[in-house]
């Protein structure tokens, strides 16, 4: 029972948890990330036989940037990840 | 000197001969229970409700108890339950009756009777000798009431027989004790077994009592025949889903039900006619029309369905605190018979979790079940998924439970796994929807694992292809002259 009710005064006393983002904001970073990480796929994707460099400097952006923009697509349809 | 030795001698043997004779109250003497409990107390006045007017049954003890001991201040107060109502007992609760401040109640272990569990109830101050405080015990029975008869037609009135001790059940002598029993409308019937005792009858009351002098654990059996109208709403399992998403500000709430009317069942074929064309019927009848839950006031995108799929007979009502909802399943639920159904919601997260500020670890409080009135639960599992990176995960509640699991659960966009709080519950009614606690240490950092995961995988992809696209795979050379 102490557990309970010390745990229940640290409730008490915690601070509200905040999102890291704003709710508003997931549909507008899901389109712009996901945009901006085709833009790069599509960047490597039609390039013929340039540096290995080049092709790292656009897939490492664009991996991210699709990851990132995945986790917002799936927040803003309602699949809370 | 010996003037006085003589006299307390004498003094001593006939207050030994007093004692033994005021035990004539009860005239087998091997039969007597002996409590365990070191008998501190004496009662002074005890008076018992039982409530029969709903399907769980509540018993109100009030106990004016003084502390017989000879110069010890007393702080445990003993309360017994019959082990045979063990698996009966749902709730149990103590509080002072003059200053209605709670007590603590904790079932003992060190007193271990084969017929008799023990409670323990800590008072609020130590008592001096000689002085007296009320308490109140309130109990919540289940699954003690029996349909009588088993069978009823569709539009009659079902009727519940109890059986019953007509004393409270005390780990220390009363000196005066009475029980009222409580029934919705008249009481039919009441009977004593096998001793007589002194009973009266009153519209709606059965009075037992007032006994004089009664000993410790009495026993008696008296029986009484009651009409209670409805459900008697069983919920055999409940599987409650909560999914913490911090990424999202969510809190998904997921909720499986088996449902059982425990009334009388049906005598006969159900018949649909009847049953729209009579609405006196309906309303005496058993039949367990629809449910009502409360919803946290934020609740959206909620939905009740089943393995058929949606059911469309629900509504919402949006109340000050909180969002009514009605359910109503597909067809009238008659005495025995069952359904099965699911209903979801998310609401924000911010109203359920709260961070300590300078640290990693955040605190979920959320309701353990959401209460369904009148209604028992058999068989609860309530499974709390905490997003991904919580680690010492740690769960209290306010009541004992069967058992706390933790594991690991993967679902979308996982890599490592949810840490998962899985608690079994059983035998809880709608007084055990208090706030489930549940802590755990999550830093900032792991929110960057879902992107930097599905990031990984892509990048898995990109780095195959460029090996590939880097490679010469043609086929004969520029060498071979012809």
């Amino acid at each position: 029972m102490s557990a309970t009710s010390e745990l229940y005064t640290a409730w008490s006393t915690g601070t509200p948890f905040t999102a890291p983002l704003p709710e508003s904001a997931h549909p507008v970073l899901a389109i712009s990330t996901l945009t901006a990480g085709l833009y790069f796929a599509a960047r490597y994707g039609i390039s013929q036989k340039q540096s290995i460099a080049f092709d790292l400097a656009n897939t490492i952006p664009s991996a991210v940037l699709l990851g990132f923009g995945i986790v917002f697509l799936f927040l803003s349809v309602g699949l809370y990840v | 000197m010996r003037l006085t030795a003589t006299s307390t001698l004498v003094a001593t043997i006939i207050a030994a001969i007093s004692l033994t004779s005021s035990a004539h109250a009860e005239e087998f003497w091997s039969e007597q229970d002996v409590p365990l409990v070191p008998q501190t107390f004496k009662i002074t006045n005890l008076l018992r409700t039982l409530d029969l007017s709903k399907p769980i049954i509540r018993e109100i003890t009030s106990a004016a108890v003084q502390n017989t001991h000879a110069d010890q201040d007393q702080t445990d107060y003993y309360f017994p339950v019959d082990q045979a109502y063990s698996d009966n007992l749902a709730f149990i609760t103590a509080e002072n009756r003059k200053t209605k401040e709670p007590l603590e109640v904790t079932k003992d272990e060190e007193f271990y009777d084969a017929q008799f569990q023990y409670y323990k109830i800590k008072l609020a101050t130590p008592l001096p000798p000689g002085e007296k405080v009320q308490i109140t015990v309130r109990t919540s029975l289940t699954n003690l009431i029996h349909a009588f008869p088993t069978h009823v037609g569709q539009a009659e009135k079902q009727k519940f027989v109890y059986f019953g001790n007509p004393f409270a059940l005390t780990a220390y002598p009363a000196t005066k004790q009475k029980t009222t029993v409580i029934t919705p409308n008249n009481v039919l019937e009441v009977h004593e077994h096998p001793e007589e005792v002194d009973l009266v009858v009153k519209n709606n009351q059965v009075i037992l009592g007032p006994y004089n002098d009664v000993n410790s654990l009495e026993h008696g059996i008296f029986e009484v025949q009651y009409e209670l109208t409805g459900a008697v709403p069983h919920v055999r399992r409940l599987r409650r889903e909560i999914e913490v998403s911090q990424w999202g500000n969510n809190l998904a709430v997921e909720e499986h039900y088996n449902f059982v009317n425990r009334g009388a069942e049906l005598k006969g074929q159900f018949s649909r006619i009847d049953f729209q064309r009579n609405p006196m019927g309906i309303r005496d009848g058993n039949g367990a029309l629809g449910f009502q839950t409360k919803l946290p006031k934020l609740a959206r995108d909620i939905y009740y369905r089943d393995e058929i799929g949606n059911i469309s007979t629900s509504a919402i009502a949006h109340q000050p605190d909180y969002i009514q909802l009605m359910l109503k399943p597909r067809f009238p639920l008659f005495g025995g018979w069952n359904t099965t159904w699911y209903i979801g919601y998310n609401t924000p997260l911010d109203g359920y979790l709260r961070k300590i500020a300078g640290t990693d670890k955040h605190i979920l409080k959320v309701p353990a079940i959401s209460p369904m009135p009148d209604t028992t639960y058999e068989d609860v599992e309530i499974r709390v998924v905490l997003p991904e990176g919580a680690k010492n995960v740690k769960a209290v509640l306010p009541y004992e439970v069967d058992e706390i699991e933790y594991s690991t659960t993967k679902t979308y966009m996982d890599s490592a796994g949810r840490s998962t709080v899985t608690i079994l519950a059983s035998n809880l009614i709608e007084d055990h929807a208090q706030d489930l606690l549940i802590e755990y240490e999550f830093s900032q950092t792991s929110y960057l694992t879902k992107p930097l995961a599905a990031a990984t995988m892509l990048m898995a992809i990109y780095a195959t292809s460029i090996v590939f696209s880097h490679l010469d795979f043609k086929i004969g050379g520029s060498t071979i002259k012809k």
